[in-house]
């Protein structure tokens, strides 16, 4: 009866938990960076928590994943060179790897117990030829390499407090990015949930990539696992994804070779940048919130 | 784990079965009663193998059991053209040792019969040409666009293919040339797309992008982008000889009937050398590319941009996104002389007398430097600073600099008369080039700068071609492909021997022709 009764709460404030029936604790451990626990659950299969937070539901990891990836590779008109920091789990991975454009992909995640536990999903994603994997922190690599990135991908865990992704949504970072995206590039980020209790990080993102860069735009999707909605950005040195005619994106689809999206479609993308009232109300009267490496902010 | 997979891929491509066999051959010192006539150099002139050394000529074999056939492969050279395939990404790959050459000649032929439609672009090298000739195709020019700014030929555009297709939808193949000797790429995926929209075969004559595959920062090669069938000159960027060339083909294409025509168009004495070095490039470049790569894009990145803070310019990616430029393979430093106060030719000269450099080719306006594997800091110091004298000690010459200032391609449609073919196999005869006005060009004549001909054989010399070719001249402008270089006279066609449909046997009256010089 115990075991029938086993939940695991994903933690979104101190007054707010979403709560999941478990079926079976598959790993529960703390590695030398955060707190993994991977769990099968009874609606959303296997389910990955760090820090108590969600990463992915195996059933529908592919909406979180796909719009992390395809409205900013479609945009680029030929990325061949990519960069993911974090996603060690490998989905965002096996996304970008759709795009035959792509010719390298470098994934920097700090915390190898997690892409090991994760390999057997996705193991394969980073068999290819095309991918190097590299263990370590992704803002000193970033800093160190002379490499130059047509798209840089950020597939960060949320900021917490003393947890590995802090300074990585920083003004000073984004410079970094920047300076490591060619003339043309443009990255993009899991921009947290745009929600009332997160909503003010939420806005501090989109302020802080726009003080860097030219052209900044958030996108949404809702997340059943996650029980919420969940907000993205692409910020671009040049290429507007807005800008992007329905004719165009299917051109680049289909000379791509991309097939079997289950989420993102060209209609999907030329209406995804329209925000609702209430959060451009918010972005507007909360301009001045930017994260710096000093004042850093945590979820 | 992840790394198994890829150790898969390492281990394989670091074999070259077909270099270890010839050595495994070489080293046994089998008594020869075989061709070559030399037996292992032993026959060759002291002053040549005291030159090159002994051993190479130990590589020097034909077709033995232990070395496989380039006719028909069965053992190490097809598993080293299983690995070419491999590595390149695509389907079938083919060991060629006539370059590019034979192999712009085969995609031809496998695809294009007596009288099929080919696109091609209108400065395409001459053994694209050389290749309708032999096919018998009826060539469709598409006209890459022109960089006035940069002096320079740009690529073809996929709106340019689309609306030539949409005009010809009978039309068979397209053929590109991808990367353009200056490095020049055009948005090839999109040409895919188009060519597979309607059905139509893509060739891609790609001599001088055989890197491309192994270095991120390169545009992207033809079998990545999805290409029928494709040709790259190892010789000429990578680690291959001079004359050893990959054809790199999908299963899209009729392969028998490719494999025929290699079989008719190869020569049956294939120099093992080459072969064996193409085996190694692949090796190379599969293995090492990348590391290499990037070393030679840094060391042609630095020598660009001091090219530039020294006012000589030498464009970079800043570059792409005009019309025509997709890509930029910056490997390729094309360094405009038109500051320099000379002509391409003048500075290329004296870089060679002066300086001990050669350069690729010159062009009236600009130097094409080709940067690769083999290169060195030193190399590029030398090239700088001997670029940086030569500022020093010319004055701008304002004659050439207002002749070079009238890059522009006429409006004119060329007047096709014959096909390339029956230009080539027809009587031709030398007239003086002022009596030359509605005769048919049997020569290529193609004023530089832009470097693209004004009149391929088998079209009408009109009126306004030679107006606009006596203009050309008095402005000083070099016209190349003729055999007389000041074109005081030109050869034409005078009479053809192969069947032709009543309309063209008119025009070849040659009494007619005359007549109608005096329009």
């Amino acid at each position: 009866m115990a075991k029938k009764n086993k939940w695991i709460a994903d933690h979104i404030t101190d007054n707010e938990y979403h709560l999941y029936k478990v079926k079976k604790v598959l790993v529960d451990k703390e590695t030398d960076y955060q707190h993994v626990k991977f769990i099968e659950t009874k609606d959303y299969g296997k389910c990955l928590y760090l820090n108590d937070h969600i990463q992915f539901a195996e059933k529908d990891e592919y909406i979180y994943h796909e719009l992390l990836i395809h409205p900013a590779l479609i945009t680029h008109p030929e990325p061949k060179k990519v960069l993911v920091i974090g996603g060690g789990d490998g989905f965002a991975l096996r996304e970008i790897l759709k795009h035959n454009t792509v010719k390298e992909v470098i994934v920097v995640d700090i915390d190898m117990q997690v892409v090991e536990l994760m390999s057997e999903l996705n193991g394969k994603y980073f068999q290819d030829k095309r991918v190097k994997m590299i263990y370590g922190d992704g803002r000193k690599y970033l800093e160190d390499t002379s490499e130059i990135y047509d798209v840089i991908v950020l597939d960060l865990s949320e900021p917490v407090k003393d947890g590995p992704s802090n300074l990585l949504f920083t003004k000073e970072f984004y410079n970094i990015v920047k300076k490591k995206l060619s003339k043309i590039g443009l990255m993009v980020v899991q921009a947290i949930s745009p929600i009332h209790p997160y909503r003010k990080i939420h806005i501090a993102i989109y302020n802080t990539l726009c003080y860097i860069f030219p052209i900044v735009k958030l996108f949404y999707a809702y997340i059943p696992s996650y029980g919420t909605e969940w907000g993205f950005a692409i910020a671009s040195k040049k290429y507007d994804p807005e800008n992007l005619t329905k004719d165009e994106i299917e051109k680049r689809l289909t000379k791509r070779y991309i097939k079997g999206l289950k989420y993102y479609y060209s209609d999907l993308h030329k209406g995804l940048f329209t925000i609702p009232k209430d959060l451009l109300n918010d972005i507007n009267l909360n301009k001045k919130l930017i994260i710096t490496d000093k004042k850093p902010l945590f979820v | 784990m992840e790394v198994i997979g890829k150790l898969d891929y390492y281990e394989r491509q670091l074999k070259t079965p077909l270099f270890n066999a010839l050595v495994n051959y070489a080293r046994k010192k089998k008594i020869s009663f075989h061709t070559p006539g030399h037996k292992h150099g032993d026959g060759i002139p002291k002053k040549f193998r005291d030159f090159v050394g002994a051993r190479i000529f130990d590589m020097d074999l034909t077709l033995l059991e232990e070395v496989d056939s380039l006719q028909d492969p069965k053992t190490v050279i097809k598993e080293a053209q299983k690995l070419a395939a491999e590595a390149y990404g695509s389907d079938y790959s083919f060991f060629l040792v006539n370059g590019t050459t034979i192999g712009n000649h085969a995609m031809i032929l496998s695809v294009c019969l007596p009288g099929d439609k080919i696109i091609i672009p209108r400065n395409a090298h001459k053994s694209v040409i050389a290749g309708v000739i032999l096919s018998g195709a009826i060539p469709i020019y598409v006209y890459p666009k022109i960089d006035k700014e940069l002096g320079i030929i740009c690529n073809v555009t996929p709106q340019d293919i689309e609306k030539k297709i949409l005009e010809h939808p009978d039309v068979k193949a397209i053929l590109i040339t991808n990367p353009t000797y200056n490095g020049i790429t055009t948005d090839i995926r999109e040409i895919v797309r188009i060519a597979h929209q309607y059905k139509k075969i893509l060739l891609v004559d790609e001599a001088h992008g055989p890197h491309l595959k192994f270095h991120p920062d390169l545009p992207t090669s033809a079998m990545e982008g999805g290409a029928d069938i494709c040709v790259q000159s190892t010789h000429k960027i990578i680690s291959g000889m001079t004359q050893a060339s990959m054809l790199h083909a999908r299963k899209t294409v009729d392969i028998l009937k490719l494999k025929r025509i290699l079989q008719l168009l190869h020569t049956t004495s294939p120099s093992y050398i080459l072969l064996a070095s193409l085996d190694v490039a692949r090796m190379q470049m599969a293995t090492q590319g990348r590391e290499i790569l990037s070393r030679v894009i840094s060391l042609a990145e630095e020598s660009r941009k001091h090219l530039n803070n020294l006012g000589i310019r030498c464009f970079g990616k800043e570059v792409i996104g005009k019309e025509g430029i997709f890509g930029l393979d910056v490997t390729k430093l094309t360094i405009d002389t038109r500051n320099l106060g000379n002509t391409g030719y003048e500075v290329s000269k004296l870089l060679n007398k002066k300086y001990g450099i050669q350069v690729e080719f010159a062009t009236p306006s600009n130097l094409l430097a080709i940067v690769s594997l083999g290169n060195t800091k030193n190399d590029m110091y030398r090239l700088i600073h001997s670029l940086k004298d030569i500022k020093k000690n010319f004055k701008i010459n304002e004659n050439i600099a207002k002749a070079l200032s009238n890059i522009a391609i006429p409006e004119f449609k060329s007047d096709v008369v014959l096909t390339p073919r029956e230009a080539a196999f027809s009587i031709t005869k030398k007239v003086p080039f002022k009596d030359a006005i509605g005769l048919i060009s049997a020569e290529v004549i193609s004023p530089y700068p832009p470097g693209i001909p004004l009149l391929i054989p088998g079209e009408r010399i009109t009126k306004e071609v030679y107006d606009y070719l006596n203009l050309l001249k008095e402005l000083g402008n070099i016209i190349n492909g003729q055999d007389d270089k000041r074109l005081q006279t030109i050869k034409v066609v005078c009479e053809t021997r192969h069947e032709i449909n009543g309309f063209i046997q008119s025009t070849f009256e040659f009494d007619k022709i005359i007549n109608f010089k005096h329009n």
